[in-house]
C-alpha cells in the first residue's frame, strides 16, 4: 500500500482509497478526491501535508487526510 | 421578484476566489448593502441597479464548490436560489480554473433558473497554455457565455445585456447537464415518479435538483422530502433505489455521481480547451509556495506577516488615532465653553462626546488594520496562513480555517469572526472556533487595552504588555478549544482540504471596499447602540438629582451625585461581586455597561470622569483622570484587563452566536456560564496573586 504522503514532488499517482474513511465524504468528492482519479503532487515538503494538483486546481491537504489517501502509481 | 415586470433579481453564484465579488463590485458599484456582518462574503450582499429601464437586484452568493449541505454557506446559496427564486443566475467560473468551476455549474443546471455564464479571468488563460472557445462552450452548456476580466471592468455591459435577454426570454437555453448512465437514470426516475405527485400538493422546489440531491443522500434533501405529505413512501424508495446502485456499482451512489459529473464537466473541457503549449508552465504560484510553505520556513514566514501587519496596524495609525482623539477633546472644549452650564451641557460634553468620542478616536486603527487583512486575503496568502496554522490548530483541537474567524475578530469583529465560521465543514469544529472567538482582542476592547496601558505602564513598556494580552487571548483561546474538544464536543475535527488560490495582485478598489465594508459597522455601532447605551448611562449617573449641602466642596457635591443616582447604586449592589477583583463599583458599573458593547467600557468610564470633572473647561484626558485616581493602580488595572479579555462577548456577539449555534439556549448559557467564571478566576488569580508578592 503506497501512501500519498510518500509520493516525491512533482509525481503523478491515481487514487486508489480512502483509508479508515468513507470514501463517499461528500466534500472529498465536491472537491475531486475519488477513486481512480489522476493526482499529482505540487509540492511535498515532508511534513505530513501537502499540496496536489487535482482537476487543474491547486488544492491543499492536511497531513490527517493526507495520510489516508492510499494511491498508486499512474 | 418575479411578477413585477421590471424588476430582476440575479443571484451571482461561483466558486470561492473565482473573482466573483470583483464583478460583483463592478456591477452594483457604489449602491451596494451590506447584510447584517459580511466575513468573507459569507452573508449574502445585495446590490440594486438601473439599467435600460429595469430595477436589477444582484446577491452576491457566499463562494461555493457545489450545493451540497457541506458547510453553512453552501446551505446559504442553495437556500437563496431555492427560495429566493431569482430571475437570473450569472455563474461566474474562473477560466484559469474551467474543471473545477464547472463542476458547480453541473449542479446550478439542475436549479430550474436560467444561467449565464460570465467565463472570467479570461485573460489568464493563455497564461495557463490554453484557450477556451466561447462559442463551442456556448453550445456544448446550450447557455450563453460572456468572457470577462473582473478586475478590469471587461465585459460588464455584455452581462448586463445577457442578463436582460435571459429574462425576456429572447435567448433560449437548451437543457443540457450531466448524463448520469442508464443505471441511475432509472432509480432517479423512480423518485422523480413519487416527486411528480406531490406538486399538486404544492411541492414547489426544483424536482430535478431534489431528486439528485436524494439519491446522494444530501441531509436537507431529506428533510424537504421528509416534510413532504407523502415523505415516508419517497424516502423508502430512496433508500431502495440506494441499496439498488450500491449493489450495481459497489459503491455509493454520491460517488458514482459525483464521478458523472466530472465526467460531463471533463467532456465540455476537452471539446471547449484547446492546448496551445504541450507542457504547462511552471507556476509562479508554486515556486512562492515552495518557499512560503515549506515546512522549516512555513511558521517563521507566517510569524513574520503577523508582525508585518500589526506593525503597520499600530504604526501607521497612530498619528490618525491621535488626530482623532484630538478633535474631540477639542469638540468637547468647544461645546463647553457655547453652550451654558447646566442639564444640556453636561449631556452633549459628558454623555455623547465623552462616551461615543472617547470610542471613534480608534476607528482608523480598526480601518488599518481590516485593511492589512483585506491585503492578505486578496493577495492569496490568508490561504496558506490557514494551510501553514492547520497543524497547530489540529493539535489544539481545531480546524485550520478556524484561523480566519479568529484573525477577523483579532482588533476586527467577534461577529464577521463567526459568521466567517460558517466555510467550516464539521458542527462540531464551528461550534468550538465560534466558542473561543469572542476571546480574541477585537476592535472594540482595544480600546480598554490602549487606555489602561496607556496610562498606568510606563510607554518604554506599552508595547510589550500590549503584545503580552494579545498572547493571552490566544492562549486562553487555544486552551478553551482544547478543552473543549477533550470533554465536550469530542471528535476528530474535519479533514482539511482546501484550494489555494494563485497570488494575486490585489486591486486598491477591492480593498477598500472591504476595508469599508467592515468598518463601517464599526462607525454604525458607534452611532446607534453605543450612542444610545452612553445616553442611558449619562441618564443614569445625573438622575436623581442631588442638591449639595451648605459648606460641601463642588468636587464632594459631584461624587455624591454619582454615588447616589440610579447607576451608582446599581454599582455599590455589585460591588461584592468585584471587590476581590481590585475594583469597586466604578469598574463594576463599565463592566456591566461593556455588556451591551465593549466600547462602553471606554465610555463609561470617560463619561464618569467626565461628570466628576467639577470644571467643565478643563478637558483632561481620560487617561490622565485615570492616571491621577488613587482608587487605581497598575495591579487592579492588570486584574480589570484580565477581566475584560475573557468576560461575556458583547450582546450582538452573543446574539449572532445564539442564531449560529442553531438557536441553541444550551450552547449559549454554555458560553455565557464559561466565559464569567474564566474571567472572574483569571482575574481573581491576578489580583490576588499579585497582592501577595506585595504589588498590591
Amino acid at each position: 500500500m503506497i501512501r500519498l504522503t510518500t509520493i516525491k514532488s512533482g509525481e503523478k499517482v491515481i487514487l486508489i482509497s480512502v483509508d479508515g474513511g468513507r470514501s463517499s465524504e461528500k466534500r472529498l468528492l465536491d472537491m475531486g478526491l475519488m477513486p481512480g482519479e489522476e493526482i499529482k503532487v505540487i509540492n511535498n515538503p515532508g511534513c505530513g501535508s501537502l499540496t496536489v494538483n487535482l482537476k487543474g486546481a491547486r488544492v491543499a491537504l492536511g497531513h490527517g487526510l493526507a495520510s489516508k489517501l492510499i494511491v498508486r502509481e499512474a | 421578484m418575479p411578477g413585477a415586470k421590471n424588476k430582476i433579481l440575479v443571484a451571482l453564484a461561483g466558486n470561492p476566489n473565482s473573482g466573483k465579488s470583483t464583478i460583483f463590485n463592478n456591477l452594483t458599484g457604489a449602491h451596494q448593502h451590506v447584510g447584517n456582518y459580511p466575513g468573507v462574503t459569507v452573508e449574502k450582499k445585495d446590490g440594486k441597479v438601473k439599467h435600460k429601464g429595469y430595477e436589477i437586484t444582484f446577491v452576491d452568493l457566499p463562494g461555493t464548490y457545489s450545493l451540497s449541505a457541506n458547510s453553512e454557506d453552501e446551505i446559504v446559496a442553495k437556500d437563496f436560489i431555492i427560495n429566493e427564486k431569482p430571475d437570473v443566475i450569472v455563474h461566474i467560473v474562473d477560466a484559469s480554473n474551467l474543471e473545477r468551476n464547472l463542476y458547480l455549474y453541473t449542479q446550478l443546471a439542475e436549479l430550474d433558473v436560467p444561467i449565464a455564464i460570465a467565463l472570467n479571468m479570461s485573460d489568464m488563460v493563455e497564461a495557463k497554455g490554453y484557450t477556451i472557445d466561447d462559442k463551442e462552450l456556448e453550445t456544448l452548456l446550450g447557455k450563453p457565455v460572456v468572457a470577462t476580466v473582473g478586475n478590469k471592468k471587461i465585459g460588464m455591459e455584455p452581462l448586463f445585456e445577457t442578463i436582460i435577454s435571459l429574462y425576456e426570454k429572447q435567448i433560449s437555453i437548451e437543457k443540457t447537464g450531466v448524463d448520469y448512465g442508464e443505471e441511475i437514470k432509472l432509480e432517479f426516475g423512480k423518485i422523480n415518479k413519487l416527486l411528480q405527485e406531490t406538486k399538486k400538493e404544492g411541492n414547489a422546489y426544483p424536482l430535478e435538483w431534489l431528486t439528485i440531491k436524494l439519491l446522494e443522500n444530501d441531509p436537507s434533501a431529506i428533510d424537504i422530502a421528509k416534510k413532504l405529505p407523502a415523505g415516508a413512501g419517497i424516502i423508502e424508495q430512496v433508500e431502495k433505489s440506494r441499496n439498488h446502485l450500491r449493489q450495481h456499482f459497489g459503491d455509493d451512489a454520491e460517488v458514482m455521481i459525483a464521478d458523472r459529473r466530472y465526467g460531463f464537466v471533463s467532456g465540455v473541457f476537452n471539446q471547449a480547451v484547446k492546448r496551445t503549449t504541450v507542457e504547462q508552465r511552471y507556476d509562479l504560484s508554486d515556486r512562492v509556495d515552495k518557499v512560503v510553505l515549506n515546512r522549516f520556513l512555513g511558521l517563521p514566514i507566517f510569524a513574520l506577516v503577523m508582525f508585518g501587519i500589526f506593525k503597520f496596524t499600530f504604526t501607521y495609525s497612530a498619528p490618525v488615532v491621535g488626530w482623532f482623539e484630538g478633535s474631540f477633546e477639542w469638540l468637547g472644549g468647544v461645546a463647553a465653553s457655547i453652550i451654558p452650564e447646566g442639564l444640556l451641557q453636561s449631556f452633549i460634553v459628558d454623555g455623547l462626546i465623552g462616551g461615543v468620542g472617547g470610542v471613534l478616536g480608534f476607528f482608523p486603527l480598526v480601518l488599518f488594520m481590516f485593511f492589512a487583512i483585506a491585503f492578505f486575503e486578496d493577495s492569496g496568502y490568508m490561504a496558506r496562513a490557514v494551510f501553514v496554522m492547520d497543524r497547530i490548530m489540529h493539535k489544539f483541537g481545531l480546524h485550520g480555517k478556524s484561523f480566519l474567524p479568529l484573525m477577523i475578530s483579532t482588533n476586527g469583529c467577534a461577529v464577521p469572526g463567526m459568521l466567517a465560521t460558517r466555510t467550516l465543514d464539521s458542527k462540531k469544529d464551528r461550534l468550538i472556533t465560534m466558542m473561543v472567538t469572542p476571546f480574541m482582542i477585537c476592535g472594540a476592547k482595544l480600546p480598554i487595552f490602549a487606555l489602561f496601558i496607556g496610562a498606568f505602564f510606563p510607554a518604554t513598556q506599552g508595547a510589550n504588555i500590549m503584545f503580552l494580552m494579545y498572547a493571552l487571548s490566544v492562549m486562553i483561546a487555544f486552551a478553551s478549544a482544547w478543552l473543549l474538544k477533550k470533554f465536550v464536543l469530542k471528535g476528530e475535527p474535519a479533514h482539511f482540504v482546501m484550494e489555494l488560490p494563485p497570488y494575486r495582485i490585489p486591486t486598491i478598489q477591492g480593498l477598500l471596499l472591504k476595508m469599508w465594508e467592515r468598518g463601517w459597522l464599526y462607525i454604525k455601532k458607534a452611532g446607534t447602540i453605543i450612542l444610545l447605551v452612553s445616553v442611558l448611562i449619562w441618564a443614569g449617573f445625573t438622575f436623581p438629582h442631588m442638591e449639595g449641602k451648605e459648606g460641601m466642596s463642588e468636587k464632594a457635591v459631584a461624587a455624591m451625585q454619582m454615588e447616589q443616582s440610579f447607576a451608582g447604586q446599581l454599582g455599590k449592589l455589585l460591588e461584592p461581586a468585584v471587590k476581590p477583583l481590585g475594583m469597586d463599583w466604578r469598574g463594576g458599573i463599565a463592566l456591566v455597561a461593556g455588556v451591551a458593547a465593549k466600547e462602553l467600557v471606554v465610555s463609561t468610564l470617560g463619561t464618569m470622569y467626565s461628570l466628576g470633572e467639577v470644571d467643565p473647561g478643563n478637558t483632561e484626558s481620560l487617561k490622565d483622570s485615570l492616571q491621577n485616581d488613587p482608587s487605581w493602580n497598575p495591579l487592579k488595572a492588570l486584574a480589570f484587563l484580565m477581566f475584560s479579555l475573557i468576560y461575556l462577548p458583547c450582546l450582538v456577539a452573543m446574539a449572532v452566536f445564539y442564531r449560529e449555534s442553531g438557536s441553541s439556549w444550551k450552547w449559549t448559557g454554555f458560553l455565557i456560564f464559561w466565559s464569567t467564571v474564566l474571567a472572574w478566576g483569571a482575574a481573581f488569580i491576578v489580583y490576588q496573586g499579585g497582592a501577595l508578592l506585595g504589588r498590591g
